[in-house]
């Protein structure tokens, strides 16, 4: 179980640097949810399965929703039918 | 100094007044030599390219020093859950061994965070409400701020829409939606019983009502109008709010209500906490499902 | 039959991951999204499949079994649904699908 927690807190430093790192949003976007999945299962490990359920529910599912949605909205998403509103716009 | 205020002054009348292209035009080059330079004998010795490295030299070393003293300091942090943290006083005996027999609730958290520190919660609550609203003002549409390529890409969304064939997607969640939000219900209603409570009940409920809105959009449209939002957001924080006043007033430590505490174990029990968890599940779950109406649509 | 148990259940577990690193691997190597689609949905129920089996064989009990065949029965009934819904909306935004497959 110890080697299971480093391995996890491992992998959240790796996320959280690589979503700094990454070019694209989307790709951040994809990272981010990864890195809530590993803090709920933290979470799960540290006795707090209120904040896992929470974690899991808000971080991982609702925020990735709401961050694609925004994304669309301001035509980040490169490479799919919004990037193009950019040059009739203006 | 004085005039330079007052431009900006102008400018930003001009710009609360809805006027645009107030700036003259400025072409790139004409920016980069306007740039402010490094002053004194730097400007002299280093070149723009140089500067702009050692800008980038710079956010590196400042990023690097700042994750620095933020591992240093967690070295110094003691243990989790070890004996002789500062934690361990006094205030966390008393919710440990008194709060079953003082509140009722067997999920010691939901005891602590709904009745010892309600208040706390209920500024929570408060930020929720305050996020949804500003939410509301930036992004909800109407005639005045529609534009047409606004309109454009709604009929472009709507074509691929009624294109698309949603069969597969209907009845899967005729399948799982009963499943879902008696989840979600059974993790708001046992709040006080087991891991859970406002919160998280509130999120899967919010979740489950988006992927209903994905499947059926009008079903969920009929019943979720925006009178009815706002109904439940602003009763679920009066109610809230409400209770807090009566708790205020009772001593403060939210130690003795109405409704008693109960066997502690069983549904009824707990007093005020069942009621309360119901009340913050409701607005989660309607702010969850308004973020996702008016990101995606502008309106709910 | 302790011992045989406890093999079983961990080959089995085992052969689950191993269905994974195939599907990531397959998302990593493809590159049209399509492909991906198919290499992780494919392997997705598989794996799930294989390693909610080990942990059955490996816990033994009737309310354990019960539990993991509802998570399984989740996760085969939300997959798939999710996958068909993201090939649907590349085939239905993509302008140039049909330079990469066929379309009906």
């Amino acid at each position: 179980m110890e080697l299971f927690t480093i391995l996890l807190l491992v992998g959240l430093v790796v996320c959280a640097v690589s979503a700094s790192l990454a070019k694209n949003l989307l790709n951040t976007l994809l990272i981010y949810m990864a890195f809530s999945l590993m803090m709920s299962m933290i979470w799960l490990l540290l006795q707090a399965p209120d904040l896992a359920i929470t974690e899991a529910a808000v971080g991982a599912g609702v925020d990735t929703v709401l961050f694609l949605l925004t994304l669309k909205t301001i035509h980040a998403l490169k490479g799919t039918r919004f990037d193009k509103g950019h040059d009739e716009k203006h | 100094m004085t005039k330079n205020i007052k431009e900006q002054w102008r400018r930003f009348a001009a710009w609360v007044n809805g006027v645009e292209n107030d700036e003259p035009v400025v072409t790139p080059e004409e920016r980069r030599a306007a740039r402010p330079r490094l002053p004194g004998i730097m400007n002299r010795v280093l070149s723009e390219k140089n500067e702009l490295r050692l800008y980038h030299a710079f956010s590196v070393v400042m990023c690097l020093v700042f994750t620095g003293t933020l591992l240093l300091t967690v070295l110094f942090l003691p243990t989790f859950g070890g004996a002789g943290n500062p934690t361990e006083n006094e205030v966390m005996q008393r919710y440990v061994e008194k709060g079953i027999e003082e509140v009722g609730a067997t999920n010691l958290i939901s005891n602590i965070i709904l009745v010892y520190r309600g208040f706390d919660t209920f500024g929570e609550s408060c930020v929720l409400f305050l996020a949804a609203t500003c939410v509301m003002i930036l992004l909800r549409k109407d005639e005045k701020n529609t534009t047409e390529y606004d309109l454009a890409e709604r009929a472009e969304d709507a074509e691929i829409e009624s294109e698309e064939n949603t069969t597969v997607l209907r009845s899967v969640v005729r399948l799982l939606m009963p499943v879902i939000m008696l989840f979600g219900v059974y993790v708001l209603l046992n709040g006080h019983l087991s891991p859970g409570g406002g919160f998280s009940g509130g999120a899967i409920l919010g979740a489950g009502l988006i992927l209903f809105e994905n499947a059926f959009g009008d079903k969920v449209r009929r019943f979720m109008s925006e009178h009815v939002y706002h109904f439940i957001k602003v009763a679920a924080l009066y109610f809230y709010g409400f209770t807090m006043i009566y708790v205020f007033f009772t001593g403060a430590n939210g130690l003795h209500s109405i409704i008693g505490t109960g066997i502690p174990g069983m549904i009824f029990s707990a007093g005020v906490i069942m009621p309360i968890n119901v009340a913050v599940g409701l607005e989660v779950a309607c702010t969850m499902y308004a973020f996702y109406a008016f990101f995606s649509k502008g309106e709910l | 039959m302790m011992l045989a148990r406890a093999i079983i259940g961990s080959v089995l577990v085992c052969l689950g991951l191993v269905v994974f690193c195939i599907s990531l691997i397959g998302v990593y190597r493809f590159r049209y999204v399509l492909n991906r689609m198919h290499a992780s949905a494919l392997c997705d129920t598989l794996g799930s499949f294989l390693v909610m089996l080990g942990l059955a064989v490996l816990f033994w009990s009737v309310w354990v079994t019960l539990k993991l065949a509802c998570i399984l029965a989740f996760l085969w009934l939300t997959g798939p649904v999710a996958t068909h819904r993201t090939t649907k909306v590349e085939v239905l935004t993509d302008e140039y699908v049909m330079e990469e497959c066929e379309v009906e």
